[in-house]
Protein backbone atom coordinates (compact mmCIF):
# COMPACT_ATOMS: atom_id res chain seq x y z
CA UNK A 1 0.00 0.00 0.00
CA UNK A 2 2.71 2.64 0.82
CA UNK A 3 4.43 1.31 -2.15
CA UNK A 4 1.55 2.56 -4.41
CA UNK A 5 0.86 5.68 -2.29
CA UNK A 6 5.28 6.41 -2.61
CA UNK A 7 4.99 5.45 -6.39
CA UNK A 8 1.81 7.55 -7.13
CA UNK A 9 4.07 10.72 -4.85
CA UNK A 10 7.04 9.97 -7.03
CA UNK A 11 4.83 10.82 -10.08
CA UNK A 12 3.13 13.69 -9.50
CA UNK A 13 6.38 15.59 -7.77
CA UNK A 14 7.32 18.13 -9.94
CA UNK A 15 11.22 18.31 -9.25
CA UNK A 16 11.00 14.93 -10.58
CA UNK A 17 9.72 15.87 -13.86
CA UNK A 18 11.79 18.70 -15.30
CA UNK A 19 15.77 19.25 -15.37
CA UNK A 20 18.61 17.02 -17.20
CA UNK A 21 17.32 13.77 -15.62
CA UNK A 22 13.75 14.46 -15.31
CA UNK A 23 10.85 11.86 -16.74
CA UNK A 24 10.21 14.80 -19.91
CA UNK A 25 14.06 14.59 -20.64
CA UNK A 26 13.86 11.24 -20.17
CA UNK A 27 11.11 10.51 -22.49
CA UNK A 28 12.12 12.49 -25.06
CA UNK A 29 15.61 10.31 -25.14
CA UNK A 30 13.56 7.16 -24.87
CA UNK A 31 11.33 8.44 -27.97
CA UNK A 32 15.12 9.46 -29.90
CA UNK A 33 15.77 5.91 -29.45
CA UNK A 34 12.55 4.38 -30.77
CA UNK A 35 11.88 6.47 -33.20
CA UNK A 36 15.50 5.90 -34.88
CA UNK A 37 15.15 2.41 -34.86
CA UNK A 38 11.73 1.90 -36.07
CA UNK A 39 12.78 4.13 -38.66
CA UNK A 40 15.73 1.99 -39.62
CA UNK A 41 13.58 -0.57 -39.24
CA UNK A 42 11.23 0.55 -41.97
CA UNK A 43 14.19 1.67 -44.24
CA UNK A 44 15.33 -2.03 -44.20
CA UNK A 45 11.50 -4.23 -43.96
CA UNK A 46 9.48 -1.67 -46.14
CA UNK A 47 11.86 -2.08 -49.55
CA UNK A 48 12.21 -5.99 -48.53
CA UNK A 49 8.61 -6.53 -47.70
CA UNK A 50 7.58 -4.22 -50.99
CA UNK A 51 10.29 -6.96 -52.64
CA UNK A 52 8.77 -10.23 -51.20
CA UNK A 53 5.56 -9.76 -51.23
CA UNK A 54 4.89 -8.17 -54.93
CA UNK A 55 7.29 -11.58 -56.40
CA UNK A 56 5.78 -13.87 -54.04
CA UNK A 57 9.88 -15.03 -53.74
CA UNK A 58 11.59 -16.18 -51.08
CA UNK A 59 7.87 -15.76 -49.06
CA UNK A 60 8.54 -19.00 -47.00
CA UNK A 61 12.35 -17.71 -46.16
CA UNK A 62 11.73 -14.47 -45.15
CA UNK A 63 8.41 -15.54 -43.02
CA UNK A 64 10.66 -18.18 -41.29
CA UNK A 65 13.58 -15.87 -40.93
CA UNK A 66 11.43 -13.16 -39.58
CA UNK A 67 10.09 -15.37 -37.06
CA UNK A 68 13.58 -16.41 -35.84
CA UNK A 69 15.00 -12.79 -35.50
CA UNK A 70 12.03 -12.58 -33.31
CA UNK A 71 13.88 -15.26 -30.86
CA UNK A 72 17.30 -13.02 -31.10
CA UNK A 73 17.36 -12.12 -27.05
CA UNK A 74 17.52 -7.90 -27.07
CA UNK A 75 19.45 -7.59 -24.15
CA UNK A 76 22.18 -10.28 -24.91
CA UNK A 77 22.57 -8.64 -27.87
CA UNK A 78 22.94 -5.66 -26.60
CA UNK A 79 25.78 -6.24 -24.28
CA UNK A 80 27.52 -8.32 -27.33
CA UNK A 81 27.50 -5.34 -29.17
CA UNK A 82 28.18 -3.11 -26.31
CA UNK A 83 31.74 -4.77 -25.68
CA UNK A 84 32.73 -3.55 -28.73
CA UNK A 85 31.30 -0.34 -28.73
CA UNK A 86 30.33 0.80 -24.87
CA UNK A 87 28.25 3.53 -23.91
CA UNK A 88 26.88 4.33 -27.26
CA UNK A 89 23.56 5.03 -28.72
CA UNK A 90 24.59 2.79 -32.23
CA UNK A 91 24.23 -0.42 -30.83
CA UNK A 92 20.91 0.38 -28.97
CA UNK A 93 19.39 1.74 -32.37
CA UNK A 94 20.28 -1.52 -34.13
CA UNK A 95 19.19 -3.97 -31.59
CA UNK A 96 15.57 -2.25 -30.97
CA UNK A 97 15.72 -1.93 -35.55
CA UNK A 98 16.44 -5.91 -35.10
CA UNK A 99 13.34 -6.47 -32.86
CA UNK A 100 11.14 -3.82 -35.50
CA UNK A 101 12.04 -5.66 -38.21
CA UNK A 102 10.24 -9.19 -38.20
CA UNK A 103 6.57 -7.42 -37.74
CA UNK A 104 6.84 -4.49 -40.58
CA UNK A 105 8.22 -7.31 -42.56
CA UNK A 106 5.82 -9.56 -42.23
CA UNK A 107 2.55 -7.44 -42.51
CA UNK A 108 4.46 -5.54 -45.45
CA UNK A 109 5.20 -9.08 -47.43
CA UNK A 110 1.69 -10.61 -46.52
CA UNK A 111 -0.21 -7.00 -46.89
CA UNK A 112 1.45 -6.93 -50.95
CA UNK A 113 1.45 -10.43 -51.44
CA UNK A 114 -2.75 -10.84 -50.62
CA UNK A 115 -4.02 -8.60 -52.78
CA UNK A 116 -6.48 -10.50 -55.30
CA UNK A 117 -4.68 -10.75 -57.85
CA UNK A 118 -7.78 -10.01 -59.92
CA UNK A 119 -7.33 -6.27 -59.14
CA UNK A 120 -3.91 -6.87 -60.06
CA UNK A 121 -5.05 -8.41 -63.46
CA UNK A 122 -7.60 -5.05 -63.42
CA UNK A 123 -4.99 -2.77 -62.82
CA UNK A 124 -3.54 -3.86 -65.36
CA UNK A 125 -5.82 -4.24 -68.48
CA UNK A 126 -6.90 -0.49 -67.61
CA UNK A 127 -3.10 0.09 -68.75
CA UNK A 128 -1.29 0.75 -65.58
CA UNK A 129 2.48 0.25 -65.77
CA UNK A 130 4.00 -2.37 -63.26
CA UNK A 131 5.25 0.22 -61.62
CA UNK A 132 1.67 2.29 -61.20
CA UNK A 133 0.58 -1.32 -60.34
CA UNK A 134 2.61 -1.55 -57.41
CA UNK A 135 2.17 2.41 -56.13
CA UNK A 136 -1.19 2.98 -57.22
CA UNK A 137 -3.25 -0.62 -56.07
CA UNK A 138 -0.63 -2.66 -53.85
CA UNK A 139 0.65 -0.26 -51.45
CA UNK A 140 -2.35 1.41 -51.14
CA UNK A 141 -4.11 -1.87 -50.37
CA UNK A 142 -1.31 -3.27 -48.60
CA UNK A 143 -1.21 0.21 -46.49
CA UNK A 144 -3.46 -1.07 -43.61
CA UNK A 145 -1.42 -4.15 -42.62
CA UNK A 146 1.70 -2.82 -43.02
CA UNK A 147 1.04 0.30 -40.77
CA UNK A 148 -0.37 -2.40 -38.26
CA UNK A 149 2.79 -3.94 -38.67
CA UNK A 150 5.03 -0.53 -38.03
CA UNK A 151 2.59 0.29 -34.94
CA UNK A 152 3.28 -2.88 -33.71
CA UNK A 153 7.23 -2.89 -33.85
CA UNK A 154 6.42 0.74 -32.08
CA UNK A 155 4.95 -0.63 -29.57
CA UNK A 156 7.43 -3.03 -28.55
CA UNK A 157 10.30 -1.13 -29.30
CA UNK A 158 9.06 1.88 -26.90
CA UNK A 159 8.69 -0.39 -24.24
CA UNK A 160 12.08 -1.96 -24.52
CA UNK A 161 13.64 0.68 -25.14
CA UNK A 162 14.74 0.89 -21.53
CA UNK A 163 17.33 -1.78 -22.45
CA UNK A 164 19.57 2.08 -23.33
CA UNK A 165 19.82 2.34 -19.45
CA UNK A 166 21.87 -1.05 -19.56
CA UNK A 167 24.18 0.31 -22.22
CA UNK A 168 25.58 3.89 -19.41
CA UNK A 169 22.95 6.05 -21.69
CA UNK A 170 19.47 7.26 -20.82
CA UNK A 171 15.98 6.66 -21.76
CA UNK A 172 13.15 5.94 -19.27
CA UNK A 173 15.34 2.90 -18.05
CA UNK A 174 17.43 4.92 -16.01
CA UNK A 175 14.97 5.57 -13.38
CA UNK A 176 13.96 1.20 -13.36
CA UNK A 177 17.85 0.62 -13.19
CA UNK A 178 19.09 3.81 -11.16
CA UNK A 179 15.81 2.72 -9.15
CA UNK A 180 16.39 -0.72 -8.18
CA UNK A 181 19.90 0.41 -7.56
CA UNK A 182 19.29 2.31 -4.71
CA UNK A 183 16.51 0.32 -3.74
CA UNK A 184 13.60 2.89 -4.24
CA UNK A 185 11.21 1.24 -5.42
CA UNK A 186 8.81 3.87 -6.22
CA UNK A 187 11.15 5.64 -8.93
CA UNK A 188 11.52 1.77 -10.78
CA UNK A 189 7.49 1.30 -10.67
CA UNK A 190 6.75 5.42 -11.42
CA UNK A 191 9.19 4.98 -14.33
CA UNK A 192 7.58 1.70 -15.52
CA UNK A 193 3.96 3.12 -15.71
CA UNK A 194 5.50 6.03 -17.73
CA UNK A 195 7.30 2.99 -20.22
CA UNK A 196 3.78 1.39 -20.25
CA UNK A 197 1.90 4.96 -20.64
CA UNK A 198 3.90 6.36 -23.84
CA UNK A 199 3.80 2.80 -25.37
CA UNK A 200 0.10 3.54 -25.45
CA UNK A 201 -0.33 6.80 -26.43
CA UNK A 202 2.29 6.40 -29.23
CA UNK A 203 -0.62 3.13 -29.92
CA UNK A 204 -3.19 5.65 -29.84
CA UNK A 205 -1.45 7.83 -32.01
CA UNK A 206 -1.16 5.15 -34.46
CA UNK A 207 -4.42 4.22 -34.42
CA UNK A 208 -5.68 7.43 -35.89
CA UNK A 209 -2.72 7.28 -38.68
CA UNK A 210 -4.20 4.05 -39.57
CA UNK A 211 -7.65 5.22 -40.06
CA UNK A 212 -6.45 8.25 -42.17
CA UNK A 213 -4.19 5.81 -44.38
CA UNK A 214 -7.35 3.77 -45.01
CA UNK A 215 -8.01 3.27 -49.09
CA UNK A 216 -11.14 5.08 -50.07
CA UNK A 217 -12.66 1.78 -51.04
CA UNK A 218 -12.11 -0.09 -47.53
CA UNK A 219 -14.96 -0.43 -45.53
CA UNK A 220 -14.23 1.79 -42.45
CA UNK A 221 -14.29 -0.96 -39.68
CA UNK A 222 -12.33 -3.26 -42.01
CA UNK A 223 -9.14 -0.77 -41.89
CA UNK A 224 -8.89 -1.28 -38.09
CA UNK A 225 -8.56 -4.76 -38.06
CA UNK A 226 -5.37 -6.44 -37.54
CA UNK A 227 -6.27 -9.37 -40.14
CA UNK A 228 -3.49 -11.25 -42.27
CA UNK A 229 -5.32 -11.04 -45.11
CA UNK A 230 -5.95 -8.40 -47.15
CA UNK A 231 -10.11 -7.37 -47.72
CA UNK A 232 -10.47 -7.09 -51.12
CA UNK A 233 -12.02 -3.87 -52.09
CA UNK A 234 -15.91 -4.55 -53.15
CA UNK A 235 -15.27 -3.08 -56.69
CA UNK A 236 -12.93 -5.63 -57.52
CA UNK A 237 -15.06 -8.63 -58.04
CA UNK A 238 -16.62 -6.86 -61.48
CA UNK A 239 -13.77 -6.02 -63.26
CA UNK A 240 -12.60 -10.15 -62.80
CA UNK A 241 -10.60 -11.49 -66.14
CA UNK B 1 7.20 -25.17 -8.15
CA UNK B 2 8.68 -27.71 -11.09
CA UNK B 3 11.43 -25.51 -11.88
CA UNK B 4 12.10 -24.57 -8.82
CA UNK B 5 13.19 -27.90 -8.12
CA UNK B 6 14.51 -28.93 -11.03
CA UNK B 7 17.45 -25.92 -10.10
CA UNK B 8 17.90 -26.70 -7.00
CA UNK B 9 18.60 -30.03 -8.09
CA UNK B 10 21.06 -28.95 -10.54
CA UNK B 11 22.58 -26.48 -7.88
CA UNK B 12 22.92 -30.04 -5.66
CA UNK B 13 24.53 -31.73 -8.32
CA UNK B 14 26.71 -29.02 -8.95
CA UNK B 15 27.68 -28.71 -5.31
CA UNK B 16 28.63 -32.50 -5.13
CA UNK B 17 30.81 -31.92 -7.93
CA UNK B 18 32.44 -29.11 -6.66
CA UNK B 19 33.14 -30.39 -3.46
CA UNK B 20 34.30 -33.83 -5.11
CA UNK B 21 36.65 -31.83 -7.16
CA UNK B 22 37.39 -29.82 -4.37
CA UNK B 23 38.43 -32.92 -2.54
CA UNK B 24 40.76 -34.65 -5.33
CA UNK B 25 42.61 -30.92 -4.70
CA UNK B 26 43.40 -31.23 -1.18
CA UNK B 27 44.74 -34.87 -1.66
CA UNK B 28 46.62 -33.66 -4.45
CA UNK B 29 48.22 -30.94 -2.43
CA UNK B 30 48.26 -33.73 1.09
CA UNK B 31 50.85 -35.55 -0.49
CA UNK B 32 53.30 -32.53 0.40
CA UNK B 33 51.77 -32.02 4.03
CA UNK B 34 54.39 -31.46 6.49
CA UNK B 35 56.85 -29.42 4.61
CA UNK B 36 57.43 -25.72 4.81
CA UNK B 37 59.18 -23.15 6.55
CA UNK B 38 55.58 -22.01 8.42
CA UNK B 39 56.91 -21.97 12.62
CA UNK B 40 53.29 -23.39 13.33
CA UNK B 41 53.45 -26.88 14.90
CA UNK B 42 52.02 -30.18 13.90
CA UNK B 43 48.22 -29.86 13.43
CA UNK B 44 47.99 -33.95 12.75
CA UNK B 45 44.97 -34.47 14.46
CA UNK B 46 43.10 -31.21 13.84
CA UNK B 47 40.33 -30.92 11.35
CA UNK B 48 38.72 -28.12 9.89
CA UNK B 49 36.17 -27.55 7.42
CA UNK B 50 37.31 -24.51 5.25
CA UNK B 51 33.78 -22.69 3.26
CA UNK B 52 34.03 -19.68 0.89
CA UNK B 53 31.85 -17.33 -1.07
CA UNK B 54 30.40 -17.60 -4.42
CA UNK B 55 33.26 -15.51 -6.07
CA UNK B 56 36.51 -17.04 -7.38
CA UNK B 57 38.64 -14.73 -5.11
CA UNK B 58 36.95 -16.56 -2.04
CA UNK B 59 37.67 -19.76 -3.37
CA UNK B 60 41.19 -19.10 -3.89
CA UNK B 61 41.53 -17.77 -0.12
CA UNK B 62 39.78 -20.61 0.90
CA UNK B 63 42.14 -23.10 -1.11
CA UNK B 64 45.13 -21.04 0.21
CA UNK B 65 44.14 -21.38 4.08
CA UNK B 66 42.89 -25.14 3.66
CA UNK B 67 46.49 -25.73 1.74
CA UNK B 68 48.45 -24.41 4.36
CA UNK B 69 46.76 -25.78 7.18
CA UNK B 70 46.99 -29.27 5.26
CA UNK B 71 50.84 -28.52 4.77
CA UNK B 72 51.00 -29.07 8.37
CA UNK B 73 49.18 -31.71 9.28
CA UNK B 74 45.46 -30.78 9.82
CA UNK B 75 42.88 -32.88 8.12
CA UNK B 76 40.91 -30.17 5.78
CA UNK B 77 37.65 -30.15 3.87
CA UNK B 78 36.97 -27.69 1.55
CA UNK B 79 33.60 -26.13 0.59
CA UNK B 80 33.90 -23.73 -2.04
CA UNK B 81 31.20 -21.61 -3.51
CA UNK B 82 28.92 -22.03 -0.71
CA UNK B 83 26.72 -18.86 -1.76
CA UNK B 84 26.59 -15.53 -0.30
CA UNK B 85 27.33 -13.60 3.03
CA UNK B 86 23.57 -14.29 4.02
CA UNK B 87 24.05 -18.48 3.11
CA UNK B 88 27.79 -19.00 4.41
CA UNK B 89 27.72 -16.77 7.47
CA UNK B 90 24.50 -19.54 8.77
CA UNK B 91 27.06 -22.16 7.88
CA UNK B 92 29.80 -20.79 9.43
CA UNK B 93 27.22 -20.03 12.81
CA UNK B 94 25.83 -23.20 13.28
CA UNK B 95 29.50 -24.98 12.85
CA UNK B 96 28.90 -26.75 9.56
CA UNK B 97 31.87 -24.77 8.25
CA UNK B 98 35.38 -23.90 10.68
CA UNK B 99 36.30 -21.47 8.53
CA UNK B 100 36.21 -18.76 5.60
CA UNK B 101 38.44 -15.58 4.11
CA UNK B 102 36.23 -12.50 4.51
CA UNK B 103 36.39 -8.86 4.38
CA UNK B 104 36.81 -6.24 7.11
CA UNK B 105 34.10 -3.58 6.30
CA UNK B 106 31.40 -6.11 4.76
CA UNK B 107 31.60 -8.37 7.28
CA UNK B 108 31.13 -6.02 10.36
CA UNK B 109 28.34 -4.37 7.82
CA UNK B 110 27.14 -7.48 7.81
CA UNK B 111 27.18 -8.58 11.76
CA UNK B 112 25.85 -4.96 12.57
CA UNK B 113 22.92 -5.31 10.62
CA UNK B 114 21.88 -8.64 11.54
CA UNK B 115 20.83 -6.58 15.24
CA UNK B 116 19.83 -3.35 13.30
CA UNK B 117 18.92 -3.69 9.78
CA UNK B 118 20.06 0.68 9.56
CA UNK B 119 23.37 0.23 11.33
CA UNK B 120 26.49 1.02 9.62
CA UNK B 121 30.08 1.01 10.75
CA UNK B 122 31.79 3.51 12.50
CA UNK B 123 35.40 2.04 12.37
CA UNK B 124 36.85 3.18 9.08
CA UNK B 125 40.49 2.00 9.83
CA UNK B 126 41.54 -2.17 9.49
CA UNK B 127 42.17 -2.11 13.49
CA UNK B 128 39.36 0.09 14.41
CA UNK B 129 37.16 -2.61 12.41
CA UNK B 130 38.93 -5.75 13.65
CA UNK B 131 38.23 -4.54 17.26
CA UNK B 132 34.59 -3.75 16.15
CA UNK B 133 34.08 -7.35 14.81
CA UNK B 134 35.70 -9.22 17.87
CA UNK B 135 32.96 -7.01 19.97
CA UNK B 136 29.71 -8.19 17.52
CA UNK B 137 30.52 -11.42 16.29
CA UNK B 138 29.09 -14.06 17.62
CA UNK B 139 30.92 -15.72 20.68
CA UNK B 140 31.57 -18.74 18.50
CA UNK B 141 33.35 -16.73 16.18
CA UNK B 142 36.32 -14.90 16.13
CA UNK B 143 38.75 -12.90 13.34
CA UNK B 144 42.18 -13.67 13.20
CA UNK B 145 45.10 -10.75 12.58
CA UNK B 146 44.01 -9.40 8.93
CA UNK B 147 46.48 -9.49 5.67
CA UNK B 148 47.37 -5.88 4.11
CA UNK B 149 45.90 -7.77 0.98
CA UNK B 150 42.65 -5.57 0.25
CA UNK B 151 39.54 -5.69 -1.78
CA UNK B 152 37.56 -2.64 -1.85
CA UNK B 153 36.08 0.18 -4.22
CA UNK B 154 39.01 2.16 -6.07
CA UNK B 155 38.58 4.77 -8.42
CA UNK B 156 40.82 3.66 -11.68
CA UNK B 157 41.43 5.65 -14.53
CA UNK B 158 42.90 4.18 -18.47
CA UNK B 159 46.24 5.08 -19.83
CA UNK B 160 45.21 7.80 -21.76
CA UNK B 161 43.61 10.01 -18.87
CA UNK B 162 46.73 9.07 -16.97
CA UNK B 163 49.10 10.76 -19.50
CA UNK B 164 47.25 13.77 -20.44
CA UNK B 165 46.83 14.77 -16.11
CA UNK B 166 49.07 13.04 -14.61
CA UNK B 167 47.55 12.56 -11.33
CA UNK B 168 47.89 9.26 -8.81
CA UNK B 169 45.18 10.13 -6.45
CA UNK B 170 41.45 11.39 -5.47
CA UNK B 171 42.58 15.18 -5.09
CA UNK B 172 44.33 15.01 -8.55
CA UNK B 173 41.30 13.80 -9.96
CA UNK B 174 39.31 16.21 -8.19
CA UNK B 175 41.16 18.85 -9.58
CA UNK B 176 40.71 18.16 -13.21
CA UNK B 177 37.22 16.24 -12.53
CA UNK B 178 35.31 19.31 -14.84
CA UNK B 179 37.22 17.22 -17.69
CA UNK B 180 37.09 13.77 -16.85
CA UNK B 181 34.03 11.29 -17.52
CA UNK B 182 33.68 9.31 -14.64
CA UNK B 183 31.44 5.67 -14.96
CA UNK B 184 30.28 3.72 -11.77
CA UNK B 185 27.70 1.50 -10.81
CA UNK B 186 23.98 3.95 -11.30
CA UNK B 187 24.21 3.93 -6.58
CA UNK B 188 27.16 5.68 -7.11
CA UNK B 189 25.49 8.74 -8.70
CA UNK B 190 23.68 9.36 -5.55
CA UNK B 191 26.05 7.26 -2.61
CA UNK B 192 28.18 9.26 0.24
CA UNK B 193 30.98 9.14 1.15
CA UNK B 194 32.05 6.97 -2.09
CA UNK B 195 30.20 8.19 -4.71
CA UNK B 196 29.21 11.39 -6.72
CA UNK B 197 28.18 13.45 -3.81
CA UNK B 198 30.90 12.21 -1.53
CA UNK B 199 33.48 13.03 -3.84
CA UNK B 200 31.73 16.12 -3.97
CA UNK B 201 31.65 16.96 -0.72
CA UNK B 202 35.37 15.35 0.33
CA UNK B 203 37.63 16.32 -2.58
CA UNK B 204 35.34 19.37 -4.33
CA UNK B 205 34.95 16.87 -7.55
CA UNK B 206 32.38 18.39 -10.25
CA UNK B 207 32.83 15.78 -12.69
CA UNK B 208 31.80 16.63 -16.39
CA UNK B 209 29.48 13.34 -16.89
CA UNK B 210 29.14 10.77 -15.30
CA UNK B 211 28.14 7.08 -17.23
CA UNK B 212 26.21 4.54 -15.18
CA UNK B 213 27.62 1.33 -15.86
CA UNK B 214 27.84 -2.06 -13.60
CA UNK B 215 31.13 -2.98 -12.13
CA UNK B 216 33.16 -5.31 -14.32
CA UNK B 217 33.35 -5.77 -17.99
CA UNK B 218 31.05 -2.57 -18.49
CA UNK B 219 33.42 -0.18 -16.96
CA UNK B 220 36.21 -2.20 -18.59
CA UNK B 221 35.38 -2.24 -22.06
CA UNK B 222 33.64 1.61 -21.42
CA UNK B 223 38.06 3.00 -20.13
CA UNK B 224 39.13 0.64 -23.05
CA UNK B 225 37.45 2.38 -25.44
CA UNK B 226 37.62 5.96 -23.97
CA UNK B 227 34.09 6.46 -23.30
CA UNK B 228 34.90 7.07 -19.94
CA UNK B 229 38.33 8.11 -18.44
CA UNK B 230 37.99 6.90 -14.95
CA UNK B 231 35.37 4.53 -13.25
CA UNK B 232 34.62 2.17 -10.39
CA UNK B 233 36.17 -1.56 -9.77
CA UNK B 234 37.73 -3.52 -7.53
CA UNK B 235 40.95 -2.90 -6.22
CA UNK B 236 42.28 -7.03 -7.12
CA UNK B 237 40.07 -6.67 -10.19
CA UNK B 238 42.81 -8.13 -12.90
CA UNK B 239 41.64 -6.39 -15.50
CA UNK B 240 43.57 -3.40 -14.00
CA UNK B 241 47.14 -4.28 -14.33
CA UNK B 242 45.73 -6.45 -17.76
CA UNK B 243 44.38 -3.09 -19.17
CA UNK B 244 47.43 -0.83 -17.75
CA UNK B 245 44.96 1.04 -15.71
CA UNK B 246 45.91 3.50 -12.69
CA UNK B 247 44.68 3.17 -9.01
CA UNK B 248 44.23 6.19 -7.87
CA UNK B 249 44.95 6.59 -4.05
CA UNK B 250 42.31 7.37 -1.79
CA UNK B 251 44.26 10.29 0.20
CA UNK B 252 41.24 11.77 1.75
CA UNK B 253 40.48 7.75 2.96
CA UNK B 254 36.46 8.04 2.47
CA UNK B 255 36.49 4.39 1.08
CA UNK B 256 36.86 1.90 3.96
CA UNK B 257 39.20 -0.77 4.34
CA UNK B 258 38.18 -4.20 3.10
CA UNK B 259 41.55 -6.01 4.39
CA UNK B 260 41.17 -10.25 3.77
CA UNK B 261 41.26 -12.03 7.10
CA UNK B 262 39.82 -15.33 8.21
CA UNK B 263 36.65 -15.88 10.31
CA UNK B 264 36.87 -18.82 11.75
CA UNK B 265 35.12 -20.78 14.50
CA UNK B 266 36.64 -19.70 17.62
CA UNK B 267 37.01 -23.47 19.28
CA UNK B 268 38.88 -23.97 15.97
CA UNK B 269 41.45 -21.63 16.57
CA UNK B 270 43.79 -23.27 18.47
CA UNK B 271 47.25 -21.19 18.98
CA UNK B 272 48.51 -23.72 16.00
CA UNK B 273 45.83 -23.08 13.73
CA UNK B 274 46.18 -19.27 14.25
CA UNK B 275 50.00 -19.28 14.08
CA UNK B 276 49.34 -20.82 10.48
CA UNK B 277 47.18 -18.31 9.60
CA UNK B 278 48.81 -15.42 10.42
CA UNK B 279 51.81 -16.75 8.26
CA UNK B 280 49.46 -16.67 5.66
CA UNK B 281 48.11 -13.17 6.02
CA UNK B 282 51.55 -11.83 6.33
CA UNK B 283 52.49 -13.29 2.91
CA UNK B 284 49.26 -11.85 1.38
CA UNK B 285 49.28 -8.54 -0.26
CA UNK B 286 47.38 -6.84 -2.40
CA UNK B 287 49.11 -6.87 -5.47
CA UNK B 288 49.89 -10.68 -4.97
CA UNK B 289 45.85 -11.24 -4.90
CA UNK B 290 45.67 -9.49 -7.68
CA UNK B 291 48.09 -10.84 -9.63
CA UNK B 292 46.70 -14.77 -8.40
CA UNK B 293 42.79 -13.21 -9.17
CA UNK B 294 44.55 -12.39 -12.71
CA UNK B 295 46.15 -16.62 -13.27
CA UNK B 296 42.04 -17.41 -12.53
CA UNK B 297 40.22 -14.88 -14.62
CA UNK B 298 42.61 -14.45 -17.38
CA UNK B 299 44.35 -17.44 -17.87
CA UNK B 300 41.49 -19.89 -16.66
CA UNK B 301 43.93 -22.10 -14.19
CA UNK B 302 41.51 -23.74 -11.74
CA UNK B 303 41.89 -21.37 -7.99
CA UNK B 304 43.20 -24.81 -6.48
CA UNK B 305 46.06 -25.15 -8.98
CA UNK B 306 46.78 -21.25 -8.32
CA UNK B 307 46.93 -21.64 -4.81
CA UNK B 308 49.08 -24.73 -4.55
CA UNK B 309 51.95 -22.76 -6.80
CA UNK B 310 51.44 -19.45 -4.23
CA UNK B 311 51.53 -22.00 -1.24
CA UNK B 312 54.94 -23.60 -2.67
CA UNK B 313 56.66 -20.45 -4.09
CA UNK B 314 55.81 -18.49 -0.23
CA UNK B 315 57.46 -21.90 1.00
CA UNK B 316 54.15 -22.99 2.65
CA UNK B 317 54.68 -26.41 1.08
CA UNK B 318 57.50 -27.98 -0.53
Amino acid sequence: MSTLSDTIGWLTTAENWWGPTGILQRIVEHLQYSLLAVGLAALVALPLGLVIGHTGRFEQGSVALSGAARAIPTLGLLVLLGRWYPVQVGPVIIVLAVLAIPPILANTAAGIGGVDPAVRDAAEGMGMTPTQVLTRVEVPLAAPLTLAGIRSALLQVIATATIAAFAGLGGLGRFIIDGFAVRDEARVYGGSIVVAALALVGEGLFVLAQRSARPAGLPRRRARLLSTTVPIPPTAGGVST
Amino acid sequence: MKRIRLLAAVVAVLALVAGACGDDDDSATGDDAGGGDSTAGDLAGQSLNVGSANFPESVLLAEIYAGALEAQGADVNVTPNIGSREVYFAAIENGEIDLLPEYTNSLLSFVLRQDDPNATPDATNVDEQVAALKDALPDNLTVLTPSTAEDKDVIVCNQETIDQYGFSDLSGLAEASGDITLGGPPEFAERSPFGIPGLQQFYGAEFAEFVPLEIGPPIVDALNANAINCGNLFSTDAAITENDFTSLEDDKNIVPNEAVLPLINADKATPEVTAVLDDVSAALDTEGLTALNAQVQAQGLAESEVAAQWLSDNGFTE
